[in-house]
């Protein structure tokens, strides 16, 4: 579960940070930059992956422990999207769906 | 003498000084009276009280550290720190209990 | 020049924040970095000890139990206290404590004093294992609250005041970032001041509740020392005045009577197992100890390993003369909202609930802060280097922090690993060895505070950075090859036998080296870079430099340093 929770806080990022525009720009140099609205909708994904995140570690670990290894792990993340963002931006996408097809995957083969 | 003093009293390091002054020990000095007074006037019994005071007095210290700062006038500063500090003071001093010292 | 009295709010904020963090930004950065390593305390002191036997999983806890009390009473046959820790969870060792009443002070009336030993028993046959004194991962723990050196009360003010300053330094920093969300993800590389000060909102942004959280429970874990004017003035003054209100706020959950002076009998320790096993499980015990031990009153206390969530976990209290359970315990209970609060803060502050995932994550977040310290003192000198160039001087206080950010940043981390270094170096039956390992800790930070001094005449300070990133990368990287020839707890066992405490440990030690050994080529080459440039335009330069020494008499002239490589 900490696995897949781990995913979703890395979707959650990508998807805040595509919601940004100086970083949709460093992911899609080329591409024209969209409308506000949509943008806006990269923003309503990126927190509601953060809030599912959130919500599996209290249930599996309890208000106590759970948010405090959310916030540990949403630290990190961050971080390493910051450093991904400014030395490898071409990853984050590719990565990211991996991400998504590992978090879809592992929920499938849970449940 | 007197211009000495201004002059003194204008001079850069004099000025940071003290305003850390102010802020570092009359700022304690004030946290502490007003974490006391809060310890004596919170409803509930006084360890939980005592226990409050304690807990928030160092945002209240903060507070006080960032009022300190953020007022241009040094003279203003000292003047409400002084003030506040005494009538903080006064109204422990009537609200202490009896004999514990 | 009233800078911090002119311009609006932010203005005086920017102001409060630079200067509230670079007056204690070394202690802070101490703090950050030892309480980091502290999150680790006992596996640093696990490396530390090699001669700690390995856990063997066949062997019980009760027999562990006979073996204890057998050597246990053989050594301490008239202690009031018997301890036993047994290795679970985060302890490593069978260990066993006791108090002996001896004469210490001369100062407190001759009065007697307990004064506690320990040992560390061989599983197999219960007689004491010979570990090397160290000071182990908890000096470093305890010395980023209480310092070294110097009394711990004034430790604690110390600290607590740097903490101040940090809480200060937090708040301000908040006001002052103007778009703490839209920035959240920034990092701008290869751009001098800015990129350093996108390091120093990064490190210090996402971490944030964990900054706020460790700054205000730090100043709570200290609160009885530093504010001690709220208890005094509902309590009196006076140690008898502080326990009355100590017995108030904390609800007395075991059963701790005091010793009649009836002597009786006490029934063995490992007597109690049977009932425990049954209501915990086997193996789950952390610790047993016996109070008041020879007395009516006496009273054996055990501790289950593990947490419910952030709170320990439970305890059960025995009866030592009929073995009858006189209390079990769940987890502590709060007097109030206040108690609640601090215990919360606490327990978040210490983490002693997190598992292997989370402590790691505890250490990164620490390590992070200080990283946050670390790029705000560059920043300052970044920013001010850069004006200097412009301007072609640099003041003293320029000079001097920025020979102290080297000194600091990497000489603490040298000064830690020359610890581990001291440990491993150190005959094992040498005097006071374990004062010994810390004052090489101090001594080799002072040589590394005082080495930009040294060789400012001829070394610029991006080369002193590579001089001692490349150091701290040699002393971390070669700290597994001296396991290796000092002791038989090397990677090359501890990998084979799957004791990933050990091996992480030199592991991480492997990552730090070539995280510096890193900085050190990047540094190498941007000072290449530098050098490049200047080369081109040496002549003019220095020319300049030559009439700034003349025009400034009291400024030191800071592009020379430059320009004579």
């Amino acid at each position: 579960m900490i696995v897949l929770s781990y995913l979703l806080i890395f979707i959650g990022c990508v998807a805040l940070s595509l919601s940004m525009k100086r970083h949709f720009k460093q992911c899609y140099p080329q591409r024209r930059m969209p409308s506000l609205k949509n943008l806006f909708i990269f923003r309503i994904i990126g927190f509601t992956y953060l809030l599912l995140s959130t919500s599996i570690f209290i249930v599996e670990q309890g208000w106590g422990i759970g948010l405090v290894l959310w916030f540990g792990l949403l630290t990190i993340v961050a971080f390493l999207q910051s450093l991904l963002l400014t030395y490898k931006p071409q990853w984050i996408m590719p990565i990211g769906f991996i991400g998504l097809v590992g978090a879809v995957s592992y929920t499938n083969i849970s449940l | 003498m007197n211009k000495q003093l201004t002059d003194i009293m204008q001079k850069e390091s004099f000025v940071v000084l003290s305003r850390a002054l102010a802020a570092i020990i009359g700022g304690y000095v004030l946290t502490n009276l007003s974490a006391i007074l809060l310890s004596y006037l919170l409803p509930s019994q006084s360890s939980s009280n005592v226990m409050t005071g304690m807990v928030v007095s160092y945002a209240i210290y903060a507070g006080i550290v960032i009022w300190v700062y953020s007022v241009k006038s040094l003279q203003h500063v000292w003047r409400c720190l002084l003030i506040t500090i005494t009538i903080c003071a006064v109204i422990t001093t009537l609200l202490m209990p009896e004999g514990i010292f | 020049m009233n800078t911090n009295t002119q311009g609006n709010f932010r203005q005086s904020m920017k102001w409060l924040h630079t200067w509230a963090g670079i007056a204690v930004a070394i202690i802070l950065y101490f703090m950050f970095v030892t309480g980091s390593a502290g999150y680790f305390n006992d596996e640093i002191t696990y490396w530390m000890q090699p001669e700690t036997p390995t856990v063997n999983n066949g062997i019980d806890q009760q027999s562990m139990m006979v073996l204890a009390e057998k050597r246990l009473a053989k050594v301490a046959p008239n202690a009031t206290q018997w301890w036993v820790n047994f290795p679970i969870g985060r302890e490593y060792a069978l260990s066993i404590w006791w108090p002996e009443k001896t004469k210490i002070d001369a100062d407190n009336d001759g009065k007697m004093d307990d004064e506690w030993h320990d040992e560390v028993l061989d599983l197999r046959t219960g007689e004491p294992i010979a570990v090397r004194k160290t000071g182990g991962g908890n000096t470093l723990y305890y010395m980023h609250y209480a310092l070294h050196y110097i009394p711990s009360v004034l430790g604690y003010w110390l600290t607590s005041l740097c903490a101040m300053f940090m809480l200060i330094g937090l708040i301000t920093g908040i006001v002052i970032h103007k778009q703490i969300f839209k920035d959240f993800f920034t990092f701008r590389a290869g751009k001098k001041q800015h990129s350093w000060r996108d390091m120093h909102n990064v490190l210090s942004v996402l971490p944030l509740p964990f900054h706020i959280m460790i700054t205000y429970s730090g100043l709570l874990f200290l609160m009885f020392t530093t504010m001690p004017g709220v208890l005094t003035a509902s309590y009196g003054p006076g140690e008898e005045n502080r326990d009355r209100f100590y017995d108030a706020i904390y609800i007395q959950d075991a059963v701790h009577k005091d010793t009649v002076g009836i002597a009786a009998n006490n029934i063995s320790l490992s007597s109690v197992f049977p009932d425990v096993e049954q209501r915990w499980g086997k193996g789950q015990v952390s610790y047993i100890g016996i109070e008041n031990r020879g007395d009516i009153n006496a009273h054996i206390e055990l501790g289950e390993v593990g947490y419910d969530g952030l709170e320990s976990g439970r305890s059960l209290t025995y009866n030592a003369v009929n073995g009858d359970l006189q209390h079990a315990s769940h987890g502590s209970k709060s007097s109030s909202a206040a108690m609640t609060f601090y215990n919360i803060m606490t327990m978040l502050h210490e983490g002693s609930f997190s598992g292997p995932l989370l402590r790691w994550l505890y250490f990164i977040s620490g390590l992070m802060g200080a990283g946050m310290i670390a790029t705000g003192m560059i920043l300052w000198a970044s920013k001010r280097r850069e004006r200097a160039d412009k301007k072609g001087f640099a003041s003293n206080g320029l000079i001097l922090i920025e020979r102290l950010n080297v000194g600091t940043i990497v000489g603490l981390l040298i000064g830690i690993a020359t610890y581990f270094w001291a440990n491993r170096l150190l005959p094992v039956n040498f005097a006071e060895r374990e004062n010994w390992e810390i004052h090489s800790l101090f001594i080799s930070w002072a040589a590394t505070l005082a080495y930009p001094y040294m060789v400012a005449h001829k070394r610029s300070i991006n080369k002193i950075w590579v001089d001692q990133l490349t150091i701290a990368a040699v002393l971390y990287g070669l700290l597994p090859v001296l396991n290796f020839l000092t002791t038989n707890v090397h990677l090359g066992n501890t990998l084979l036998s799957g004791n990933w405490v050990l091996a992480g440990f030199d592991l991480t030690m492997l990552v730090f080296s070539v995280c510096f050994a890193f900085s050190a080529y990047r540094m190498l080459a941007k000072e290449k870079k530098v050098m490049a440039t200047l080369n081109t335009s040496n002549v003019k330069n220095s020319k300049m430099a030559r009439n700034n020494t003349i025009t400034t008499d009291k400024q030191v002239i800071l592009p020379i340093e430059k320009v004579e490589l």
